[in-house]
This record gives structure tokens, C-alpha cells and sequence, in this order.
């Protein structure tokens, strides 16, 4: 039934029911502004209970005006349907209702129509000045504030029965009985964009002289309807449970002083109406919120029919869900992996963001360089157990990532303010594609630096990197490729430290397992830690290392023949490595060739799990455990740990344990009682990253 | 047999290229979280797209008035996998969610927040945890990024009250960090503020619930959209639903209790008009109190007033057969 209808077309809806309208004189009136402003139109009448002469003169209209008629099957059926029913026959976008007499200037209708084409969804409209009788004019003003005050929208002149509108208005909008007149708010309230418009009011012989005081109760009435309606439906218990409190306070108050001074002072309560009145508020408060438990019981049952949220428009690409390739472009994109473009735009270095931790696991992931210790987990570990600032930067270039540098600011009392790339782990440092990006992100992290008075910018680089920086000579590392089979750990294994991992295997009944408790790793952690000198991490950094990383971090221990504990191990699970990370040996296990053992059962657990590479950590250069290292087959492999110093009085750190001036608190150290070394050490770790 | 909802949206796709995640982000005023967020969404579920299987964004815009809008248009006309929703105006994040539950295609559903507090690399643990066996996983903010009283503090209790009352030993309610089996979001229905008890009404469903810890990021950027204002309408809604998951079968006994009290203040002010206590003896008052008895009989009739209301509640909980649909649905997903 609805045709075409036109960007700009406009349909002027006139409900009649009133037989002795001059419709001439309205075709008249409307059609002229409407023509003039070069609108095309159509006025359609829809005749609610209304026969005789004006169905003729209508049928004599049409032949020269775009003349619509709609009659309405019975009788006086509202102004609400007569809308609903002239709409449905309109083809226009913009539907103009007006009232059956000249109520304001037909040339302001043109402003409304400008208005819904400028954007309005809604145009409402404000007859002023007024030159109705003056009670018109006062009831209108105390409904209009009514209104105000109950519902908070601000319209002047709701009575008014010139309104503008699109379509799609009505067709959201549902509107029966009175309801009409509270479009404007009703649209408002489904999110339409709502104006207002002042017009021209005009004195017009068809209306009645005054309204009565009822039409006035009755909308009232209405929009206390309308807003219980718009806010409560779906939560009738704030509504009815709110009342009732309030009803039940004020009972118990006003029954309290009467109680009180018959139950305690004896003073008889018949001549108080009042405690009467306060039972009753009791009663009353507890059946509203029944009233509410009931409401709340009807909407829960019908909740799966109910939506209330308006869509406006859903945008979406149309077709069918990319394939895989797309989508791994998209993430080639994201990393930087895709090709950069001749006009590529500037590097640009910025902060991690919040959310962007999957972005940069898997940056790392992609750089041949990308170790462990550059994972965000690193970064939430550290920060959850020592406090640490991390300064995790990105460098970008448009969209796309170039390169990361994960930092951390440290202040310490033995080592001043630094920043390092990464504390607590051995290796860090710059991942980037090539030497602008890595230059771009060591400018950053020293301003960063300098900012933050830092004395030295420490970067744990495993490989070389290009530029010219001092090198920190003190740590070697010790890494191999694990042999083929399980078979061939062993022999790989030199001669002397074969016999000890035989000696533990057969002499002692060690047995080697996967522990899934932090609390035995650390006890022997910190018991090796004590004995060495140095202060033990504390239990939590293994405990949140445990939980950021998951199956990453693994455990294992030595058990001797009465399952005592006698040497654990973490070790770290990365791309193709197994670092066996941190490891701890209880005061018994020595000169049993335990240490030997378990590392060679890693290096065979690793094998069976497909790992290819034995990470055996770092250590000062010619200290016992590198020659452990070394006695177990691995070759010292030096580490490029670059310094960069930030102030002009900035000198290397000195405080590391081959410090000979550190021999005597060391010593001290593994005197102290267990209980104290823990604690303090605990407290100390932090400044030692 | 009764129908359920089939997805009302599902005209574009059909069921071999439906993706298998749906990820649903009520937004408002987030514009500047959303490029963000959209990039490290595209990136964790792209790059685990080989566990995880095709995937979809849901953005749902609840009226935002600061420019998300425009942006989202932009990212739905060149992501293939994003749908933007728009809504005319703030309807609330409830009905962002359910609007988002509703036109979700995948077979798991999973909610999170537009703020970049939740990270989206949690994303395929949530996913994985639920293919263990579960209908809905819960983000734990265990380490909660919010200021103390404000947040945590009315956070804490609301939760507490809520495990309370509602008997699903979840920790963390409000996160919304969460992951579905398409069936329950289906059938949650959610109105008014109930995203906060999704998991309340998910084993209301009959649905397996559990946790697993999420991480929590500092607000960066735009305003938190909570305050302190939400404690008493989070009680009056834990009433609600504290009856809807006990009582709703038998509303008349949670009619019964709140009319308790009034028959008791019936029965004291009986006896305290019609009794004389004199001399370690009880009688019986003969010239007694009007306003007692005034005072009792009111309180009778709003009693059974109230008692009564109970039966109006059953007649509407039959007349809507919810409890069928509800049996139903839980048979069904139970057997497979």
C-alpha cells in the first residue's frame, strides 16, 4: 500500500471529526505554503465518525489538490488511531500532523518541514505568543510544568496539535487513547532527535472557548502513566519496594513514641489514633513491596519476549567470513612482518598499552632474538612481586610494530637508580628489525632514563646487537642443542660427570620427578641461597612466576631413597629452549652427584617433550658453577650486556658477589638464622634485580 | 515439543561459515579505548585462531554521544569480522549485552568490557577452560586495578552478599570478562541490571559454572561509569533475584514470610488489647483496648493481603508455562 516514497516528500495528515469543517478553506491554507516552498505533497483527511457534505466536498478537492481521503469504519475512534490510520496511507518521509482548523500560521509549516529535513527526527511544536483565552492559557502552562517536573523534558507546549515527524517515528513509537499528544516525549525517550519549534498562534473560530478542568486531569494522569511505564517496567521492586520502605519507616516512627510510653511508662494509648496509623503504614509498606515481588515474578516470566534496547542500525561487511589467509595477513600486519610501503610514515615510540600484552607476546614470539624474559608475563610477575616501574616500549611505524624494548626503573640503595632491560632475568634487552628502530628505542628508554635520574641504562643482550655501547664483561652463558634421542644425553655427557650422575642414580636410589609444589622448591632454594651468601628471592616471585606463566614453568626434583627433597629446579619453557632457570640443593646433597643428576634428567625430560635447545643460565666467569657448567659439557658463551651511562658521574655497577669487598657480608650472611635470612632477603631481592 | 530462540539475526550466514567465537563489547563514550581494543582483540583471537576457530566481534554501542559511533562504522565496513550495533540511545549495559547475546552467531560467547581493563589475551584460556566441560567461565580480577573505596570496596561486599544469596561460590561477579556456551546465552534473558548475576541465573538454567583468575588493567583513558549509587539498587535487585532462584517455583512461601511479621505484630497487639497480666495471673481484658484491636485487625488484612498476593504470583508463573520452557531447555542441554 505505502508506494515510493520521496527524500523530501511531505504528507499532512488531518484528522476530522467535526462535520462542519470548511475543508476548502484548510486545503487552502496548507496546500499554499507547501507549493510556494516547492515541497511536493499530499494532504490526506482521515474522517473519524464524520459523514455527509464534507465526503463530497473532499471528492470535489481531489480533482485539483493532491486530496487524500481515509474514512474511518465507526465511530469517534480517537485521534490516536486517525494518526496511525492516515500514516499508513501517506507515502511521504515526513509526515506533517495537523489539527482539522487553521490553529497556527499555515506558513510555519514550511519551518517545520525545513527542520526534519536539517536532521530532526521529531519537531515539536510552540505556539507563541498565545492568544488563546486566558484559562486555556493557564492550564496549558501548569500541565506543561507538570510535566516538567515529573518526567524532567523540557517542552513548552505539548497541547499543541501541529506536529512534524518521520515515519520511522511512528513505526517505533506505538500510541493509543490520549497518547498521542505525548509523542515528543515518547520519541525522546526511544532516543529520537527531538526539536522544538516556535510558531505563529492564530485565532481560529472552530475551537472551544475553554477546556474543561477534567481534559487536563486525565493528561496528567497520562504522564504519570507514561513515566511509571518508561521506568519501572523492568524493575518494578525499586519502584513499589522503595514506596514501601519508606512506608514502613515512617509507621515504625510514628508507632515508637506511643509504644514506648505504654510499654514503659505505662501510659494508656487509647486516646492515640496515631499508633493506629502507624500499624497501618507497616501493613501498607509490606504489601507494596508484595506488589513489587509480583511485578518482578511477571516481567521474569516474560523477560524472553521483552527487549529493551533500540537498534539503530547494525554495519557489518557484507558476505561471507574472510578465510584463514586473511586473517593471518592481518596478524603479518599487526606484527610488522608485512612489508613497509614506499611513503611509509615516521618510527614512532610509544608506551605499552593496557590490552596490548597478546599484540606484544606475540611480537616477541616472532623475533629471532625473543627470549622468556622479554614476555609481558616477565613484566606482570615482576611488577606483582618487587613494585618495579616498567617502562615497556614499542616502537611504531603507522600501524605497524618495528621493534619493543622492555625496561624497568630500579632504585636501590647498593646500585643507585638504573634501568634495565630485564631485572631477574639474564637475557633482554632490544628486539627489532634493524638499527634506526633498535637506535629509535635505546633514545627512548635513555630519555625515559635521564628523566627519571637513572645513572645507567643496562641492556641484557644474549647476542650482539649493532652500535657502539660499553660491554659488561662479567657473565657467561652456557646454551647447546640438546642431542636426538634420550639415548644420547648420557654419552654426551663428559666422563667425570657421567660417574656422578651414576653415582646419584645407583648408589644413592636418587629419583627424579615433576614436583607441582612451590613451597619444596623454595625451601631448598633458599637453603642453597643462605649457604652461598647472596639473600633468597622470595617464595612469591616463584609463586606469581608459577601462576603468570602456567604450563610454561615447570618443577622438578631429586628425591633420595626416603624421598627426602634434595635438589629442585625451575625451569622456564620458551619457543624451542628449556631454561633451567632456578635451581636450589638442600646442605645434604652434596658430594653426591645429585646436581649432575637432575640436569642430565632435564636435558632427557626436554627430549621427550620435542625441545631442542638446554638453556643453562649464566655465571661469572670462572666461578664454580661455570666450571660446573663446563664439567657437564657445555661451552662458555659470552653475553653482550650493553651499558649505556646516563649522567656524567654514572659508573658501572660494582656490587655483584665476585666483589671482593662483599666477601665479608656474605659470610655473615650464611650465619644468620634461616628464619631472618628469608625474611630480610626476601626485602633485599627487590634491590637486586 | 516447545521452540526455543533460534538466532533472530542469522539471515546473512549459514552454519558452515558462522564463526565459532562470538566476542560481545557493549561500548559507551569509549572512543578512546577502541581502536585499542580492537587491535589487540583482532590480534589475540587471530593469532589463536588455529585453537580457538573463526571468530567475530560484536561492538554494541549503547548511545554513545562522543564519537564512537563514527569509528565504529569505519571498523565494521573494513573488518571483516566486526559488527557494529548500534542503539538510539543509552539503553543501559545490560541491554548492550543482550542485544550483543542475541545477534552473537558463534557457539561460544564471550562478554567483556570496552575499557581495555580486561585483556583479551585471557580470551582463549577463558575458551579452553570452558571446553573442559563447563556452560559458563567467569573472569577472577583477582588483583583488582581499582581505587579502594570506591570500587573495591562497595565491589567486595556486593559480591559477598551476592554469593550469599544467590549460593554460586563465584568470587568475582562483576567482572565482565566472561565465556558462554551459546545455549545459555540464549536463553539468559536479561533485563534491567541483570548482568550482574549471569551466573546466578546461568545455574538457574542448570548450567556448569566456574572461574578462572583474569588479568586487571588500570583505567586509562574516559571515565569510570559506576559509583557508589549502585549499592542499594544492587540489594533491592539481589532480593529480586534471591526469590526468583529460591522461590520461583513456590512464590507463595516467600509470600508466606513476607506476611509472617504481620500476623505476628496481628497476634501481639491481640494480646497485649485483650490480656491483662495482674498479680502473676493472666486475664482476660474485658473493657478492651480499641486501638489494639484496631491496630491488630488492620494488620490481619494487609496480612492476608500479602499472603495472598502469593497465589496471584503462582497463577502468572503457570499461566506463562516458564518452568516447562525452563525444564525443557535444561534436559536438553543436560543429555547432550
Amino acid at each position: 500500500m505505502v508506494g515510493h516514497t520521496d527524500a523530501d516528500f511531505v504528507s499532512v495528515v488531518i484528522p476530522v471529526n467535526n462535520p462542519s469543517v470548511d475543508v476548502g478553506r484548510l486545503v487552502q491554507g496548507y496546500s499554499e505554503p507547501l507549493r510556494s516552498a516547492g515541497y511536493p505533497f499530499e494532504l490526506i483527511f482521515v474522517l473519524d465518525g464524520v459523514h455527509g457534505r464534507i465526503v463530497e466536498d473532499l471528492a470535489e478537492l481531489s480533482s485539483e489538490h493532491p486530496v487524500k481521503t481515509v474514512r474511518l469504519q465507526g465511530d469517534g475512534l480517537g485521534e490516536s488511531i486517525a494518526l496511525s490510520a492516515g500514516v499508513a496511507r501517506a507515502r511521504g518521509a515526513f509526515i506533517l500532523n495537523v489539527p482539522q482548523y487553521l490553529q497556527v500560521e499555515p506558513d510555519d509549516l514550511v519551518k517545520i518541514v525545513q527542520a526534519l529535513e536539517s536532521g530532526a527526527d521529531f519537531v515539536a511544536t510552540w505556539r507563541h505568543p498565545r492568544v488563546d483565552p486566558w484559562l486555556n492559557r493557564v492550564q496549558s502552562t501548569v500541565f506543561n510544568w507538570v510535566l516538567r517536573a515529573v518526567m524532567g523534558i523540557r517542552f513548552h507546549d505539548l497541547n499543541s496539535g501541529v506536529r512534524g515527524m518521520r515515519r520511522q517515528v511512528l513505526e517505533e513509537v506505538s500510541v493509543y487513547g490520549e497518547m498521542f499528544r505525548f509523542l515528543p516525549v515518547l520519541a525522546l525517550r526511544q532516543g529520537f532527535n527531538v526539536v522544538e519549534v516556535k510558531v505563529r498562534h492564530r485565532e481560529e473560530q472552530g475551537t472551544l472557548p475553554f477546556y474543561g478542568i477534567g481534559v487536563y486531569v486525565r493528561r496528567v494522569l497520562d504522564i504519570l502513566a507514561i513515566s511509571f511505564l518508561t521506568r519501572f517496567t523492568q524493575k518494578p521492586l525499586r519502584f513499589f519496594g522503595i514506596l514501601g520502605i519508606i512506608a514502613i519507616l515512617i509507621g515504625i516512627a510514628v508507632s515508637l513514641n506511643p509504644l514506648y510510653e505504654r510499654v514503659i511508662q505505662d501510659v494508656s494509648i487509647a486516646d492515640r489514633p496515631i499508633f493506629v496509623l502507624g500499624v497501618i503504614l507497616v501493613a501498607f509498606g509490606v504489601q507494596l513491596i508484595g506488589f513489587g515481588l509480583v511485578g518482578e515474578i511477571i516481567i521474569f516470566t516474560q523477560a524472553s519476549q521483552m527487549r529493551d534496547y533500540r537498534v539503530d542500525e547494525v554495519v557489518q561487511v557484507e558476505g561471507p567470513q574472510p578465510s584463514d589467509g586473511a586473517v593471518a595477513d592481518a596478524v603479518d600486519a599487526a606484527l610488522g612482518r608485512a612489508e613497509p610501503r614506499e611513503d611509509s610514515p615516521a618510527l614512532r615510540v610509544r608506551e605499552l598499552l593496557p590490552g596490548e600484552d597478546a599484540r606484544w607476546d606475540a611480537f616477541v614470539h616472532g623475533h629471532e632474538h625473543g627470549s622468556f624474559f622479554h614476555l609481558s608475563g616477565w613484566r606482570r610477575a615482576v611488577e606483582e612481586t618487587f613494585h618495579h616501574e616498567a617502562h615497556y616500549l614499542v616502537c611504531e611505524q603507522g600501524r605497524a610494530w618495528r621493534g619493543v624494548l622492555p625496561v624497568f626503573h630500579i632504585r636501590s640503595p647498593f646500585l643507585g637508580k638504573q634501568m634495565i632491560s630485564v631485572p631477574y632475568g639474564v637475557y633482554g634487552g632490544v628486539l627489532a628489525g634493524d638499527e634506526d628502530v633498535q637506535q629509535a628505542l635505546i633514545d627512548a628508554a635513555c630519555q625515559q632514563g635521564r628523566r627519571l635520574a637513572a645513572g645507567y641504562l643496562e641492556l641484557r643482550h644474549l647476542a650482539p646487537r649493532p652500535g657502539d655501547r660499553v660491554r659488561f664483561d662479567l657473565y657467561v652463558t652456557f646454551r647447546k642443542e640438546l642431542p636426538a634421542t634420550v639415548d644420547e644425553v648420557l654419552p654426551s655427557i663428559p666422563k667425570k660427570a657421567r660417574a656422578e650422575v651414576r653415582r646419584a642414580r645407583d648408589r644413592f636410589s636418587m629419583t627424579f620427578e615433576e614436583l607441582d609444589d612451590v613451597s619444596v622448591f623454595f625451601e631448598l632454594f633458599s637453603e642453597e641461597k643462605r649457604r652461598l651468601g647472596t639473600p633468597s628471592l622470595p617464595q612469591s616471585w616463584f609463586e606469581n612466576l608459577r601462576e603468570e606463566f602456567g604450563k610454561a614453568v615447570v618443577l622438578h626434583v631429586v628425591r633420595d631413597a626416603d624421598r627426602r627433597p634434595m635438589c629442585a629446579v625451575m625451569s622456564f619453557l620458551y619457543k624451542d629452549a628449556v631454561y633451567a632457570y632456578y635451581s636450589g640443593s638442600s646442605n645434604e646433597a652434596r658430594g653426591k652427584g645429585v646436581a649432575d643428576f637432575v640436569y642430565c634428567k632435564i636435558m632427557e625430560w626436554a627430549i621427550e617433550r620435542g625441545f631442542r635447545v638446554f638453556d643453562f643460565g649464566r655465571s661469572r666467569r670462572d666461578t664454580g658453577a661455570a666450571k660446573f657448567k663446563q664439567n657437564m659439557g657445555f661451552e662458555p658463551e659470552p653475553l653482550h650486556y650493553d651499558f649505556t651511562l646516563l649522567r656524567a658521574d654514572a659508573k658501572l655497577p660494582e656490587f655483584h658477589p665476585s666483589n671482593p669487598k662483599l666477601q665479608g657480608p656474605r659470610r655473615m650472611w650464611s650465619k644468620l638464622p634461616k628464619g631472618v635470612a628469608n625474611r630480610v632477603g626476601a626485602r633485599l631481592s627487590r634491590y637486586l634485580p | 515439543m516447545t521452540r526455543f530462540h533460534a538466532p533472530r539475526h542469522s539471515r546473512t550466514q549459514t552454519a558452515a561459515t558462522a564463526p565459532r567465537v562470538s566476542v560481545v563489547v557493549p561500548l559507551f563514550n569509549e572512543v578512546q579505548n577502541l581502536l585499542r581494543l580492537h587491535e589487540s582483540l583482532s590480534y589475540a583471537l587471530g593469532s589463536a585462531a588455529a585453537r580457538l576457530g573463526s571468530y567475530e566481534i560484536l561492538f554494541v554501542d549503547d548511545g554513545s554521544d562522543d564519537g564512537t559511533r563514527d569509528l565504529l562504522r569505519r571498523l565494521a565496513a573494513d573488518d571483516p569480522h566486526v559488527r557494529a550495533v548500534l542503539f538510539r540511545k543509552n539503553c543501559g549495559q545490560t541491554a548492550a549485552m543482550s542485544a550483543g547475546f542475541e545477534m552473537a552467531q558463534g557457539e561460544i560467547v564471550v562478554s567483556m568490557d570496552g575499557d581495555l581493563q580486561n585483556d583479551p589475551s585471557d580470551i582463549p584460556r577463558l575458551v579452553e577452560r570452558l571446553e573442559d566441560g563447563f556452560d559458563i567461565v567467569c573472569g577472577w580480577r583477582r588483583h583488582r586495578q581499582d581505587s579502594f573505596a570506591t570500587r573495591l570496596l562497595p565491589s567486595m561486599i556486593a559480591n559477598q552478599l551476592i554469593r550469599w544469596a544467590t549460593g554460586v561460590p563465584i568470587h568475582d561477579t562483576g567482572c565482565s570478562l566472561k565465556a558462554y556456551r551459546a545455549w545459555v546465552v540464549r536463553n539468559l534473558h536479561l533485563y534491567s541490571d541483570m548482568h550482574r548475576f549471569i551466573a546466578a541465573l546461568g545455574a538457574g538454567l542448570g548450567a556448569r559454572i566456574t572461574e578462572l583468575p583474569v588479568r586487571h588493567h588500570p583505567r586509562i583513558y574516559g571515565q569510570s561509569k559506576y559509583g557508589l549509587g549502585r549499592i542499594f539498587r544492587v540489594v533491592i535487585d539481589l532480593v529480586v533475584i534471591k526469590m526468583l532462584i529460591q522461590f520461583a517455583a513456590h512464590p507463595i512461601r516467600w509470600f508466606g514470610m513476607l506476611a509472617a511479621p504481620l500476623f505476628l505484630i496481628f497476634v501481639a497487639l491481640l494480646g497485649v488489647g485483650f490480656l491483662k497480666f495482674e498479680e502473676g495471673r493472666l486475664g482476660l481484658l474485658w473493657n478492651y483496648n480499641n486501638f489494639y484491636v484496631a491496630g491488630a485487625a488492620v494488620a490481619a488484612l494487609f496480612g492476608f493481603n500479602v499472603f495472598l498476593l502469593g497465589f496471584l504470583a503462582e497463577l502468572q508463573l503457570k499461566a506463562s508455562r516458564f518452568f516447562r520452557r525452563r525444564i525443557a531447555i535444561t534436559a536438553t542441554e543436560a543429555a547432550r
